[in-house]
């Protein structure tokens, strides 16, 4: 046993700090976005701002630029299991929803361009998932 | 490409014991669900999770190299884009699409996910995973801990041939049942660094392959190759923090019991807000370990040294308990 323990880890960067917060005031409700990129968080912002109506807000964003991790070989794979729907893009990027607790949260691979992000992958996961699964 | 789970589809259902709890598993596959029955023997109560694993049978993707990440109360593993497996914690949820090849690789689920399960699960269920191994004698619990490379695993195997029962050799899950504290093995292999081989013959007719970190490693069944008795749970009495010095000799140090919360307080992963009651759950169990009598057991010489020494020092203990 080494003397002087180190601290706890954080083997899959859930506590990789989100110094980036925008509060949105939309329908009485609150949105809080929150990111380690500054290019994240504003984009995600705009997103919401630019949101269908009759959409169904995300209460709650958090998501982190990750660099190092594998490119997937396939395009995109998107999987539905319980309350939660997970994206892969071959980005290295990772999204995951949770419906019911009207959170997004993630991790954003470091080549990916928040066009694709907020064009493509967002409303995917938000809204043609959502189509498809019910 | 996007999957839907399609629950009806998975239509097979077994009830496992897993590390103290009981594992749902809900499968489309019935090749996977009979190979976990095998190595997970059924089970009715305890604290439980469902596992919802959908096969695409024609899918021949092998598992890609592992990658992990969490936020929230949601942990994913992933495998290359064809085998996902999604950990919800707080709702006690496993889903995970694989493709046919890898639901039919039984070293696969016992040598990385089944771990990898426990590790992520245990939290929200209730099993807390120590860094240690564990060996029984009658039921009664060694608990032997130490940094990665301080001779664990090869200690267990040699105290498995010395009269002990093995559980574990690298990490060992502990809960309580009946207000009992228990640690459990999984049916994970032990897994021996090449110069292991100077120590078991045995191991001259097993191959050396890539163990999950990336080591170079033998990875066998304690059993098959060696002869040991396996036992699943044991009651857990004793905490050993392994420290080998140059020369030849031993010493057992008395240590305060709080040394085991200090250890294990800095080898669990941090749990966020969320899952604050699973965050309660663990620290009941690390409360637990650290009343278990604690020693420092410094030793220079051969494992086999090592190991006698354990036998007997183990042997005293039960005698005292018994007095």
């Amino acid at each position: 046993m080494s003397e002087r323990m180190p601290p706890p880890p954080d083997l899959l960067r859930r506590f990789t700090p989100t110094p980036y917060v925008f509060e949105l005031r939309m329908d009485e409700r609150c949105i809080r976005i929150e990111a380690d990129d500054l290019e994240v968080a504003l984009a995600v912002r705009d997103a919401c701002r630019t949101r269908s109506a009759n959409d169904e807000p995300v209460l709650h964003w958090r998501l982190i630029r990750d660099s190092g991790v594998p490119r997937y070989g396939e395009e995109l794979a998107m999987f539905a299991t319980g309350e939660l729907k997970t994206l892969l893009h071959k980005s290295g990027t990772l999204l995951i929803a949770d419906r019911k607790r009207r959170e997004v949260f993630g991790f954003i691979g470091a080549g990916l361009e928040m066009q694709q992000l907020t064009g493509d992958l967002l409303p995917l996961l938000m809204h043609s998932a959502h189509d498809e699964l019910q | 490409m996007l999957v839907a789970m399609d629950r009806e589809n998975l239509c097979l259902h077994y009830r496992l014991s897993f590390a103290g709890a009981v594992c749902d598993l809900k499968t489309n596959s019935g090749v996977l669900g009979d190979m976990l029955g095998a190595v997970l023997p059924e089970r009715i109560h305890g604290p439980s999770f469902t596992f919802e694993v959908e096969v695409e049978e024609e899918s021949d993707c092998e598992a890609g190299r592992p990658h992990f990440r969490g936020m929230q109360h949601v942990a994913v593993a992933s495998f290359g884009m064809a085998n996902v497996f999604v950990f919800d914690l707080l709702r006690r949820h496993v889903g995970a699409r694989v493709s046919g090849r890898v639901a039919r690789d039984a070293q696969f689920w016992q040598q990385k996910l089944l771990p990898i399960t426990i590790g992520m699960m245990g939290a929200s269920i209730g099993v807390l995973p120590m860094h240690a191994a564990c060996l029984a004698m009658d039921g009664d619990g060694l608990l032997i801990a130490g940094d990665s490379g301080a001779g664990k695993s090869t200690l267990s195997v040699a105290l498995s041939q010395s009269g002990f029962d093995y559980v574990s050799d690298d990490w060992t899950y502990m809960n309580t049942a009946q207000g009992r504290l228990l640690a459990h093995g999984t049916s994970a292999p032990v897994k021996l660094l090449p110069d292991a081989r100077q120590h078991f013959e045995r191991l001259e007719s097993e191959r050396v392959g890539e163990s999950m970190n990336g080591e170079m490693a033998y990875e066998v069944d304690a059993g098959a190759v060696f002869g040991a008795r396996i036992a699943r749970h044991c009651e857990p009495k004793w905490v050993v923090f392994l420290e080998r010095f140059c020369g030849h000799g031993s010493e057992f140090l008395p240590l305060q019991a709080e040394a085991s919360r200090v250890y294990l307080e800095s080898s669990v992963e941090r749990l966020p807000m969320q899952l604050m009651e699973a965050r309660e759950r663990r620290a009941r169990i690390i409360d637990r370990v650290s009343e278990l009598q604690c020693w420092r057991f410094r030793y220079g010489g051969s494992l086999q040294f090592a190991a006698l020494r354990l036998r007997e020092f183990v042997e005293l203990r039960r005698q005292e308990g018994f007095a």
